[in-house]
């Protein structure tokens, strides 16, 4: 089957003519992608579920005001996100305490990168260090490094600036690597 | 008499400097110059050379976490 974005801007104009079987092809597309990346960000199942499901009511209602300007899967994501949020505490609440670690020994994680990049363990401890970073710098990274959105579509989905966007990635990436030590060091490979 | 100048000092200002540009480094986002300057720093300095190293790696694993949802995705349909 063709998944392509121009087969979605069809669906959307014809959404948008009141087509509702082109609606439910867009959101039999897109929902899987979308439950997984609130899943990710909200840790929980039944709250990821319920988001997808205002979502994409939500999504409906409202095709007729998008204008395309980002991909329907962004502006349904940006959808997603928001309803997520509503269910958890306000976004930036929650701060990143990090060690400056300048002037320690920095461990170093072995070779064979691409080995350990595929291993099931390495990307089980990924998963796991993901859940424990604060909601606002655990979106950011899921949207850029794990759905691999560009840093304007990640800030927009978010709705922040592009600079916060790259500050929260980088401080997340700086507290997953810090936290991953843990697995290299740690005596469980 | 001491000297102000303080090389380690200096040095862990260059660290400083250097890990604050490593994501837009490994994100393709610096100037040439800026990028010069980090990778002449972590060619010398085995601390950040690791961090960088590490780094990658973390990125790297968490663009694979994509590739294996989709190769659940794919498993599903």
């Amino acid at each position: 089957m063709m998944r392509s974005a121009d087969d979605d801007e069809q669906l959307v104009a014809r959404s948008q003519s009141g087509d509702r079987a082109a609606f439910d092809e867009l959101a039999a597309r897109h929902s899987t992608r979308l439950r997984r990346v609130l899943f990710r960000i909200t840790q929980d199942c039944d709250a990821a579920y319920d988001a997808v499901q205002e979502a994409l009511l939500r999504a409906w209602k409202n095709i007729g005001r998008f204008e395309g300007r980002s991909q329907f899967s962004t502006w349904l994501t940006r959808i997603g996100i928001n309803e997520a949020y509503r269910g958890l505490r306000r976004p930036g609440e929650e701060t990143l305490e990090l060690t400056d670690q300048v002037g320690e020994r920095i461990p170093s994680w072995g070779a064979q990168p691409d080995e350990i990049a595929e291993s099931h363990e390495f990307l089980a401890a990924i998963e796991h260090a993901l859940t424990e970073l604060p909601l606002d710098y655990r979106s950011a990274v899921v949207l850029r490094d794990v759905e691999g959105l560009s840093t304007a579509e990640a800030a927009g989905v978010l709705g922040i600036g592009e600079r916060a966007l790259k500050s929260r990635v980088h401080r997340g990436r700086l507290a997953l690597r810090s936290k991953l030590d843990g697995y290299f060091t740690g005596g469980y490979r | 008499m001491t000297s102000k100048f303080n090389p380690m000092r200096r040095h862990h200002e260059h660290c400083r400097h250097v890990r604050a540009q490593m994501s837009d480094y490994l994100d393709g986002e610096l100037d040439p110059t800026t990028t010069g300057t980090v990778d002449r720093h972590t060619r010398f300095c085995p601390n950040c050379r690791r961090m960088l190293a590490n780094l990658t790696r973390t990125v790297a694993g968490l663009g694979a976490l994509r590739s294996l949802d989709e190769r659940d995705d794919d498993a599903e349909t």
